[in-house]
Order: structure tokens, then C-alpha cells, then sequence
């Protein structure tokens, strides 16, 4: 029994051995202990700050292995540091995602039900077979057709944001896109940033990222940080079209109190100077005591946007009410089939 | 619109839970509005607790690196969604608005439900309270309060009711006993129809010399009398002859054996109204006598004893008279009809107030004893003739009420008054802050008890227990009421009622500017 312990501790050692030098495995740019810059903060009053924090959450109404009803909330916000301002947008609605046929063809079909603060949203149909749907050689699965909705509609939630007057937009997590028809909606999304001369950025409080060698890159950064004695520190990691395109994607570290770096993608036109300065203001806004170094708009928006799972519960009831008992029988039968885990979870 | 405090997020029927809006600042003792519909819900706070979505571990974690500045430059947001207070709240009272007009006819019961969740709970105003009607014979007892805010509303109960139920008031020292009973007496002397016997130990209510007192009373020719050892012009000097004294106003209220209760009754038999000087006469060759029928003779050295020191009567030597040293007691001719005096007064609806600075605790219950057996023999036959109605209602202040309501002393007047003076239009204010020792049955049929501060868990518990509204989350909030403060439960309100009794001085100031006021206009 030893034996096979040594040898998952020696993988594991081997798996944090990390280079000296590297590049982040489908980016541009070599990293070594000169990439981690410190950053610094220090307050000027007259600079405009202001951000705002863009999140989305959701829970299923009803599943079947064809049909998702989904509740969605998208929610934006403002802040100036720490402080909330008077700027909220929430949209709640509904997402109907069906799966189609069409001859040979089988289709996700996703229809929008707005309950509060539309978000009108044009859903493409989109084919299981659609490689940026599929998975190995699967088509792609319900599951993620689901998100879409939400997806499309944190987009479109950048143009409200922007109405906050806010020179910067946090997303949360990344700026990749992932479905057919998403970069378009990133790509209008950017462009009307752009005209009115603020930054889209997203945060992610995870990564996959590697490095060719194939260690995780965040612990690569955090080895060079602590080698130079860094307590906040930015990292540009650089440009790849699989992990994000149009993005540049940096790790920062933004406050000394933190317990780790995020990944912060900025839309590709941002100059150097205003990359200093959203830096400066995720800063300003992540002295939060319980998380530092975590923004507190995203932290905010996160709370505004969460959909619990009592809420979705009872739009499943409004929504069984208006069928009759036999459809309701056959729709629980339907759902049965996704259901055998959950079984056997209650059979301890 | 009035403010809005929190937000209903949990509970039931015995207590809400309640998310404090930022920067409310609730107290125990706030009371809150709950509006739902056609109803209100009126609920007082009852305790406060931190609420947090942050789970406790980082909570720690984030204070500690706060305080050991291990993570500074972190900051706590003024809006913060994750940090809160929780608000309990207890049920007061549950008002409906009957009928049509303007918001209907509010109709107050017990809560029966409970809001809408989620409903957003306000501060209080004076407008939640339009249900309360002045009764006819109104007793002001102080004005209702929200924690420690008093609002402009004051708060009466039907004086006829409340004295013929009887009234207990109960503090610990300090916490303003007597301010609030010379309001109550202040305010029974508005009506001229409440017969009050007040034997003041601390000579406090009258108003003696440049004091304010009941003498300040606009009524008070008419509705006040006040006996006292050295009485001012026109009031009345206390004396009592002895000789007006049985017996049996001694049994129940001074600790004496069975013997020594023996040998009273003996001596009054065989001496009639004298029997007090015949007890303080030594005459060795009666007490023989009297030792061969049954009374020993160190019975009689003892009654002799705490007879002198009551009565302050020196022991006439062997063929001498025994004489009162004291001016309040008399043996001759004076003072003879003093009790059946006070009797009178009360029974003409008067507040007779009897300075008992001079005399002991016991005669001074000895005296009360007297007057109360008195009025409740003419009430007995008052309402054997159907005449009773057309009396004045009577009662009597008690102060440390425990010392002769208590199981120890047995049945005496004024546990005779407790369990039975209702019928009689007779009723006690008993004034203590030692309730745990008056017993269950007594408590039982006092119908309003005024709560003021006690910090004192075993008294707590008592009252909580006996009060006639359910205040088991009042106790914390019991112990911390401040000077004037005070929850008055009674059966003669739906609610247990916060209020705060202003300074007794302040009320007389405001009659007499008022009075002011009113001749310039004339």
C-alpha cells in the first residue's frame, strides 16, 4: 500500500517541479520570474474608478433528456472603490431549450420567457453537430445548450452596464466564448465599449490554464511572486485564440491579504495605460475584510444575480399547476430518466 | 411614510425574525408596525442577534487578520448585503379595520396570524394606537413608549377597574415606585370618586414645605387629606386613641404567637376598650389571676414589651398609670374617633394620606389595618343593603406589600381584600419589589401589574409568570428598563403596554402653567 502512495506523492512533486522558464501552453508570450510585475495602489481621489460588475446565475425548473426549463438572472451594478452607487439592472426570465429535429438534423431550440427587467434576446437555433457544440464525438449535450441563454444575455447586459457611465466592465469569468453565435454577440459587445472608450474585462476565480510543460500556470506565477517578495503583483500571460480571443489575458494578485491570483481577460484594444488603470480599480475595489483581493462588485453582483433553488421551485409548481394530471405524470416519468443518481444519493 | 426598519424573513406566531434595514439601530423594547392589508400587527422587540451569509470560519479568519493586522487595507462595505442584524420581535397585538371610511374602524385582539412574509415592518407611530379609547374614570399612567423613545400618546387605564381589581407595582429601589404611584393618586384625585388610604412611610407624597406633592392638586381641598404628627395649616394631626383599637388590627400584621394572640383577645374581653392600658398596667396580683385562667405571665411581659415599643407606652410602676410617650398615640380622650375619621374621608371618595415618617412600619400597618376593616365592614353591609353602586370605589396603597400579603402573617385584611374586596368595590395597590413571596393565589387576582425595572431573575420570573399577557421574552428586557420605565400587563388590555411615567414634577408643572394660562385668558 506504501508503494503506490510514494509514487502518487513522487507524481505530485514532479507535477509542481516548475521551470524557470515557460510559456502558457496556446499563448504567445515566454514567462519567467521578470513576466510578475508588482503593482501598487495608492489612492488619488480625483481618478475615476468606476466600474461595474456584470454576473449571471440560474437553477432548473424542469429537465428532461430533451427539454430544460431554466430560471436565469442577469445583474449589473456600479462602484467607485468600495462604494455601491446608485446603478442597478437585473433582468429574470425564463429559458425554454428544447431539442429539435430537422430532417437529418437535431437541434437546440431556446425560446426566452422575460419575468422581470427584459433581456430581449435573439436565440439562434443551434445544431448538436456544431463543432463548437460538440464534444470528442459527441454532439453536444443538453446541459450546456442550457447556459446559452444566460451566456447571451450577460453580453448583452455589457450595453447596460456601459449606460452607468462606468469606464470599466467586469465580467464574471473569462472572455472566451464557446457557443455558435456568442463571439458575435462579444464582438458587438466590444465594439460599443470601444466607442465609448471603456474597457470589457472578465475575472475568473479559476483557471485551467498549463504551461507547455504542463504544470498549472497560476503556480508557476505564485512561485516567481514569492520569489521576488511580491504581495500584489500582475503577470501578463498574453494572447491565444483557443483560451480567449480578442482578450488579453493577464494574473493578478490585488491585494497583499488575498489567498491567491485570478485571471483577468481585457478585451484586446486596451492600451497599457488603461490596463494600469482597471488594475488600479479592481484594486480600489477588493477590500472586501472576508475576501480581499476579490472584487467586491463581482461579490455583489453574485448575490444580486443568484437564483435559489426555492425560487425555481416555485415557478415548477406555477408551471405544473396549468397542466393537467396526466401531462404533469408524463413529464415526471420524462424527468425520471435523468433522476437515477439522485436515487441512489438517497439510498445513502 | 414612516421608516422602514426590516423585512420579515422568518418565525411564527410566537416571535418574527426580522433583517434590520442598515443604520436602523433597533433597541429591545422598539415596537414595530406590520401592515398586511386590512390588518396591523404591532410586535415588540424582544432580541437581537448578528446575522452573517459569511460562513463563521472566514469570519474569524477575515477579524483575526483584521485585528492582528496580518490583512490591513481591507474595509467593511456601509451597504454590505452579508452582515446584518436579526431582529426578534414578539407578538403585541393584531388590529383589523372593520367597516367602511377612512381606513375602517380598528379593532384590536390578540394576534391571531401572522403577516404576509416578507412584509417590510416600520417604526411605530402614534396613529397605530387610535384604537385606544380614554375611559370615563381615566388614570393617566404614563405615555407609550418605543424602547426608549416615548411617544406623544398617553396611555390610560378605567380607573374603576383598575383599583377595584387591584394594582401591583413592582420595581427594585430606584426605579421610580413612588414617582409612579403619586401619578396614580394625582390622577384618582381628578375624579373625586376614588377613596385612596396612603400611609406614606417616607412622607413623600403630600409635598411637605416647598416639595411638589398631591397638595398641588387643583382638587385638592376637596379630594386630599393628610394626617401627620406635625401638620401643616388646615391638614389634620395624626392621633389615635387606643382605646379605638381591637385586637384583631394587630392579629395578621404584627408577628405574634398563638398565645400572644390569646392573650390579646383575653385582656379585651375582660377590659373592654381599655385594654391596652389594662395589658400595660403591672399589677402582679392579676397576673396571678390571670396565670390560674390560662394566660402566662411571660406572655404578658412579652405583649408588654412589643405593645410599649409600638405604641411608644412607658409601663406605669406598680399603681401608676401607663402613659404614651409618643403625641401619635393616646390613652385618654384623644384621637378616639381618628380611624372612623379616615374611614369617612375614603368613603367620601377622598385621598387620605398618612404620614407614617414617625411611627414604626407595624403601627403603621396596625392603623391601615384598622381603617381597611373598618371600610370593608361598611362595604360589606353597603352591599347586603344594594347600595353599594352608589359608593366610591376604595383602595388602599400597600407598600411592601410581600411583608403582610405574604403566606407567614395568614389571613389578614388585606389578603381578605386581594381574594375578596373586588366584590366590595375595595382593591390594593400593593408597591413591592419582592413578588416571589406573595403568594400564587393573590397574585393570581391582581389584574394589572405595572413592571418596572428588576434585575433580580427569580422576581422576573414571578411576574412573567403571573402576568395576564404572555411575556416570556420580556425578561432580559425587564431587567434593563431604566427609571420610569415600565410594561403594564393587565386584563384590561389586549397588550402588554411599554410605557414611561414622566417625573411627577413635571406633571404638576404642566397643570400649573396650564392653570396660569387659563386666568390670563380670563
Amino acid at each position: 500500500m506504501e508503494d503506490y502512495l510514494d509514487r502518487i506523492s513522487q507524481s505530485i512533486k514532479r507535477s509542481l517541479s516548475f521551470p524557470e522558464r515557460t510559456v502558457a501552453h496556446g499563448f504567445d508570450g515566454a514567462l519567467d520570474e521578470g513576466s510578475v510585475a508588482e503593482i501598487t495602489y495608492e489612492e488619488d481621489p480625483s481618478e475615476d474608478l468606476a466600474l461595474s460588475a456584470i454576473d449571471g446565475g440560474s437553477n432548473t425548473i424542469i429537465k428532461t433528456p430533451t427539454l430544460a426549463l431554466v430560471l436565469n438572472r442577469v445583474y449589473c451594478n456600479k462602484f467607485d472603490r468600495m462604494k455601491k452607487l446608485d446603478f442597478v439592472e437585473l433582468s429574470t426570465f425564463v429559458s425554454s431549450t428544447r431539442v429539435v429535429t430537422d430532417g437529418d438534423r437535431v437541434l437546440f431550440e431556446t425560446e426566452v420567457y422575460p419575468q422581470q427587467g427584459a433581456c430581449p434576446l435573439e436565440m439562434p437555433k443551434v445544431d448538436t453537430n456544431d463543432p463548437e457544440m460538440r464534444i470528442g464525438r459527441m454532439r453536444g449535450d443538453l446541459d450546456r445548450a442550457i447556459s446559452m441563454a444566460r451566456r447571451f444575455c450577460e453580453w448583452s447586459f455589457v450595453s447596460r452596464a456601459l449606460g452607468s457611465g462606468a469606464g470599466f466592465i467586469v465580467m464574471d469569468g473569462s472572455l472566451q466564448t464557446a457557443f455558435p453565435g456568442e463571439s458575435e454577440l462579444a464582438n458587438r459587445a466590444y465594439e460599443e465599449a470601444g466607442s465609448r472608450g471603456a474597457v470589457v474585462a472578465g475575472l475568473s476565480k479559476s483557471s485551467m490554464i498549463y504551461t507547455n510543460e504542463g504544470y498549472p500556470l497560476v503556480g508557476f506565477l505564485n512561485m516567481m511572486a514569492g520569489r521576488g517578495g511580491l504581495s500584489r503583483w500582475m503577470a501578463r500571460v498574453g494572447r491565444s485564440e483557443e483560451w480567449a480571443p480578442r482578450a488579453e489575458v493577464y494574473f493578478v494578485r490585488l491585494h497583499e491579504g488575498a489567498d491567491r491570483a485570478f485571471r483577468l481577460d481585457v478585451f484586446e484594444r486596451a492600451g497599457e495605460a488603461e490596463v494600469a488603470r482597471l488594475v488600479r480599480s479592481l484594486q480600489a475595489n477588493s477590500r472586501y475584510f472576508a475576501y480581499p483581493g476579490y472584487p467586491y462588485a463581482l461579490i455583489d453582483a453574485h448575490a444580486y444575480a443568484r437564483v435559489g433553488k426555492e425560487e425555481a421551485m416555485h415557478i415548477r409548481d406555477l408551471i405544473l399547476d396549468k397542466l393537467d394530471l396526466e401531462d404533469a405524470s408524463r413529464l415526471e416519468q420524462a424527468e425520471r430518466a435523468l433522476m437515477g443518481h439522485d436515487v441512489l444519493d438517497e439510498l445513502g | 411614510m414612516n421608516m422602514i426598519v426590516g423585512q420579515i424573513v422568518g418565525g411564527g406566531n410566537t416571535e418574527l425574525i426580522i433583517r434590520e434595514k442598515k443604520g436602523v439601530g433597533l433597541e429591545l423594547g422598539d415596537l414595530v408596525a406590520v401592515e398586511d392589508g386590512s390588518r396591523r400587527y404591532l410586535y415588540m422587540v424582544s432580541a437581537l442577534e448578528y446575522g452573517s451569509l459569511v460562513e463563521e470560519d472566514r469570519l474569524f479568519t477575515s477579524s483575526g487578520s483584521m485585528l492582528e493586522g496580518t490583512k490591513p487595507n481591507v474595509e467593511i462595505p456601509e451597504r454590505d448585503l452579508r452582515l446584518f442584524r436579526k431582529v426578534h420581535v414578539s407578538p403585541l397585538l393584531e388590529v383589523r379595520y372593520e367597516g367602511k371610511g377612512e381606513g375602517g374602524r380598528p379593532v384590536p385582539r390578540s394576534p391571531r396570524a401572522i403577516p404576509t412574509f416578507l412584509s417590510k415592518a416600520r417604526e411605530i407611530t402614534r396613529e397605530d394606537f387610535s384604537f385606544l379609547q380614554k375611559p370615563e374614570t381615566e388614570i393617566f399612567l404614563g405615555r407609550i413608549r418605543s424602547g426608549t423613545k416615548v411617544l406623544d400618546l398617553d396611555y390610560h387605564l378605567n380607573g374603576e377597574d383598575m383599583l377595584s381589581h387591584h394594582t401591583l407595582i413592582s420595581a427594585q429601589t430606584g426605579r421610580g415606585k413612588s414617582n409612579l404611584v403619586k401619578v396614580m393618586l394625582w390622577e384618582a384625585m381628578r375624579h373625586n370618586r376614588f377613596g385612596v388610604l396612603v400611609m406614606d412611610i417616607h412622607n413623600e407624597y403630600f409635598g411637605v414645605g416647598s416639595n411638589k406633592g398631591l397638595k398641588n392638586h387643583p382638587n385638592a381641598d376637596r379630594s386630599l387629606v393628610y394626617y401627620s404628627k406635625s401638620p401643616p395649616p388646615g391638614q389634620r394631626r395624626l392621633r389615635i386613641n387606643l382605646r379605638a383599637l381591637y385586637p384583631s388590627y394587630l392579629i395578621g400584621v404584627v408577628e405574634l404567637t398563638e398565645a400572644q394572640e390569646g392573650a390579646l383577645e383575653f385582656y379585651y374581653r375582660e377590659h373592654g376598650r381599655d385594654w391596652i392600658r389594662e395589658l400595660m398596667t403591672e399589677d402582679a396580683v392579676r397576673e396571678k389571676e390571670y396565670e390560674r385562667r390560662g394566660v402566662q405571665p411571660v406572655t404578658i411581659h412579652t405583649l408588654r414589651r412589643k405593645l410599649g415599643n409600638l405604641f411608644k407606652i412607658r409601663t406605669a410602676k406598680e399603681g401608676g398609670a401607663p402613659y404614651c410617650e409618643d403625641e401619635v398615640f393616646d390613652m385618654e380622650s384623644m384621637g378616639e374617633s381618628t380611624v372612623k375619621d379616615i374611614a369617612d374621608c375614603i368613603e367620601q371618595g377622598k385621598v387620605v394620606i398618612i404620614d407614617g415618617s414617625s411611627i414604626s412600619d407595624d403601627t403603621g400597618l396596625i392603623i391601615t389595618n384598622a381603617v381597611m376593616k373598618d371600610i370593608f365592614h361598611r362595604y360589606e353591609s353597603y352591599k347586603d343593603e344594594g347600595t353599594l353602586k352608589d359608593r366610591p370605589q376604595v383602595g388602599v396603597v400597600l407598600e411592601e406589600a410581600p411583608r403582610v400579603l405574604g403566606e407567614a402573617y395568614g389571613d389578614n385584611i388585606f389578603g381578605k381584600i386581594a381574594r375578596e374586596g373586588r366584590k366590595f368595590r375595595i382593591g390594593l395597590i400593593a408597591v413591592s419589589q419582592m413578588v416571589s413571596i406573595i403568594p400564587d393565589d393573590i397574585l393570581a387576582n391582581i389584574g394589572t401589574k405595572i413592571i418596572m425595572g428588576n434585575e433580580m431573575a427569580q422576581e422576573r420570573r414571578k411576574l412573567i409568570e403571573s402576568a395576564s399577557q404572555d411575556l416570556s421574552a420580556y425578561d432580559q428586557l425587564i431587567a434593563g428598563l431604566d427609571k420610569g420605565e415600565a410594561i403594564v400587563s393587565s386584563i384590561f388590555s389586549k397588550f402588554p403596554v411599554p410605557i414611561y411615567t414622566p417625573l411627577f414634577e413635571n406633571l404638576v408643572k404642566e397643570v400649573e402653567t396650564e392653570k396660569r394660562s387659563e386666568k390670563a385668558f380670563f
